[in-house]
């Protein structure tokens, strides 16, 4: 039942982590190792994640929407956006472009006759552009057109996708709003809760005293012996977390003793002969001031200032 | 000489017995022989009974929990939920073991249904451990659980006889908020915080009914149960004080070791 547990799932093969030159390679071994109608229909960066995005804004069209497809045979052909496949791909209706495989009889699904199917083959945002309807500005009637790019901005509460979804508008004219294809009603599954019922509070705190789970149900949801509760390391845990330490050379060793010394040392030491050096300079240069200083006065005397 | 011939078991097992043996049609080893009965306890695994359901009969449309849909939800419900989870999954582990014969790859669709639960019971175990450190977390802060208490002592002792009923319901809530002490008595589980609770209340009520009582400062928890049963006039306060009195005077009185047996005893009796 290995299936049913993650623990294993980071030593897995993962496409993810295998460095890009490497990629050709597993490329190769998917186109060879699978028949034609298993292969994605679409082509792809094998280190992109693929799934299909939920955030709206990265989707660009959805299901129910109009659109033109502007590259390829089927060019011109005005289609509604019937799914999205993984790696942003979007499935179109009967007049989007098709691919015709051959499948082997094990594979044949209900109602099938024949070994040769036809069905709708992916394409991807460049191949198509959103077709709207906008009011002309000059004659005030609707007009069909198709969209070069969308942007989205501001956000709103959308009563149906049951969402905060972005305004959609044509690039550039944030005014344009195009909204979104209303989506299909959706029925609730077996499994599914009133909301109501999701929505009603029975959590209240009342008592600081009275625990919050019930002891006996404790020790299956929290550890008490658990290692990092526990606060402070063992004695094994310090030696691998303390790293080595760094073999010194002779030379090494040599001048941090010498460093050492140097430290010892006193560093303000003056002798007698330095003092009276010192208090010569000191009396010559005071002289100096001193002279300098009784200049100023005798001038100021002068000017009767 | 042992003769085994002889022996008496030897006759009594050799002795003919009249056998009326019938032959029937043979069983077919089918699933239709089989009975189970419908409380059968591996049923768990099933559902609805079925073998296998169908891609359709799945829950496609359906979303995890979220944590903020959990938090508002109180520990039987979290409980309730995690059950049906687990019995969910448990029904889907069998079908995918049971698909697994014919693929080598456990099948996507249930795969991706009994993720989906999967998520919603590691955010169960989230939110109860969130529960649990917000718990631990409150229990350290003792200094700011004094200052909330003598707050209260204050807006207790203080207020007028308008607000009386007020006052008892608010009584009510810190009782149990501090000290756990429920009204409803088969809720209660007696231990020190109790104890402490009962004397701690049992004071707040006599210094606010019998302010002038002599009784000093209760401590031993009989004295202190009386008080904190006696109702919130004070008339009840000072018959109960003249009982404690008569009490001290036959030199009645628990012993610090006793306190909790013996308000175990008192409440079983109020039962």
């Amino acid at each position: 039942m290995s299936y049913l547990t993650k623990a294993g799932a980071r030593f897995r093969l993962d496409i993810q982590n295998i460095p890009k030159h490497r990629l050709p390679y597993f490329k190769k071994l998917q186109d060879n190792t699978q028949p034609a109608f298993i292969r994605p229909q679409i082509d792809y960066d094998l280190h992109s994640e693929g799934t299909i995005p939920t955030d709206f804004s990265k989707l660009k069209y959805l299901v129910g929407d109009r659109v033109i497809i502007t590259k390829g045979q089927k060019q011109g052909n005005i289609c509604k956006v019937s799914r999205h496949v993984e790696h942003g791909g979007y499935v179109l209706d009967e007049n989007g472009p098709t691919s015709t495989v051959v499948v082997p009889k094990e594979f044949w699904t209900e109602g099938q006759k024949s070994h040769v199917i036809t069905f709708p083959k992916p394409v991807t945002e460049d191949q198509i552009r959103l077709v709207a309807e906008i009011e002309d500005s000059q004659t005030g009637q609707l007009k069909t057109v198709a969209v070069e790019n969308l942007e989205f901005n501001g956000s709103y509460f959308d009563e149906d996708y049951k969402k905060v979804l972005p305004y959609r508008s044509v690039h550039g004219e944030p005014d344009l709003v195009i909204p979104y294809p209303r989506p299909e009603a959706k029925e609730d599954g077996p499994l599914s809760t009133e909301v109501g019922e999701v929505r009603e509070r029975s959590f209240f705190v009342e008592s600081i005293a009275k625990d919050l789970i019930p002891q006996e149900a404790l020790l299956t949801i929290r550890n008490p012996k658990s290692k990092w509760r526990r606060g402070k390391l063992t004695r094994t845990e310090v030696k691998k977390l303390t790293p080595p330490a760094m073999p010194l050379t002779d030379v090494k060793k040599a001048y941090l003793a010498e460093l050492q010394e140097k430290a010892l040392k006193p560093t303000n030491v003056i002798t007698e002969e330095m003092k009276a050096f010192l208090g010569e300079k000191i009396i010559k240069h005071e002289a100096v001031k001193l002279q300098q200083l009784n200049e100023i006065r005798q001038a100021k005397k002068n000017l009767n200032l | 000489m042992f003769k085994r011939s002889l022996h008496t078991t030897t006759k009594t097992l050799a002795r003919k017995q009249q056998v009326n043996l019938t032959i029937k049609p043979p069983i077919a080893p089918t699933a239709k022989n089989l009975k189970v009965s419908d409380d059968h306890p591996l049923w768990q695994f099933f559902h609805n009974k079925k073998f296998l359901r169908k891609y359709d009969e799945l829950d496609t449309v359906g979303r995890p929990w979220s944590i903020p849909e959990l938090r508002r939800k109180n520990f039987n419900d979290l409980h309730s939920i995690w059950y049906a989870c687990l019995r969910e999954r448990n029904s889907l582990a069998r079908e995918v073991q049971v698909l697994s014969a014919e693929a080598i790859q456990p099948d996507r669709n249930f795969m991706e249904q009994s993720d989906k639960i999967r998520e919603t019971m590691w955010r169960i175990r989230h939110v109860l451990s969130e529960r649990y450190h917000q718990q631990e977390n409150a229990r350290v802060e003792e200094s700011q659980i004094e200052e909330f208490q003598t707050e209260f002592q204050q807006y207790y002792l203080e207020a007028g006889k308008e607000e009386e009923s007020d006052i008892q319901e608010s009584l009510k809530r810190f009782q149990y908020a501090i000290f756990g002490i429920s009204e409803y008595i088969s809720e209660n589980t007696v231990d020190k915080k109790f104890i402490s609770g009962l004397k701690y209340i049992a004071n707040l009520k006599l210094q606010r009914y019998a302010p002038t009582s002599d009784l000093g400062v209760v401590t031993d928890v009989g004295e202190a149960f009386i008080l904190f049963h006696a109702e919130s006039t004070e008339k009840d306060i000072q018959e109960q004080i003249e009982t404690i009195k008569g009490f001290r005077s036959q030199g009645i009185s628990v012993a610090r070791d006793e306190e909790i047996d013996h308000i175990k005893a008192y409440l079983a009796q109020l039962q």
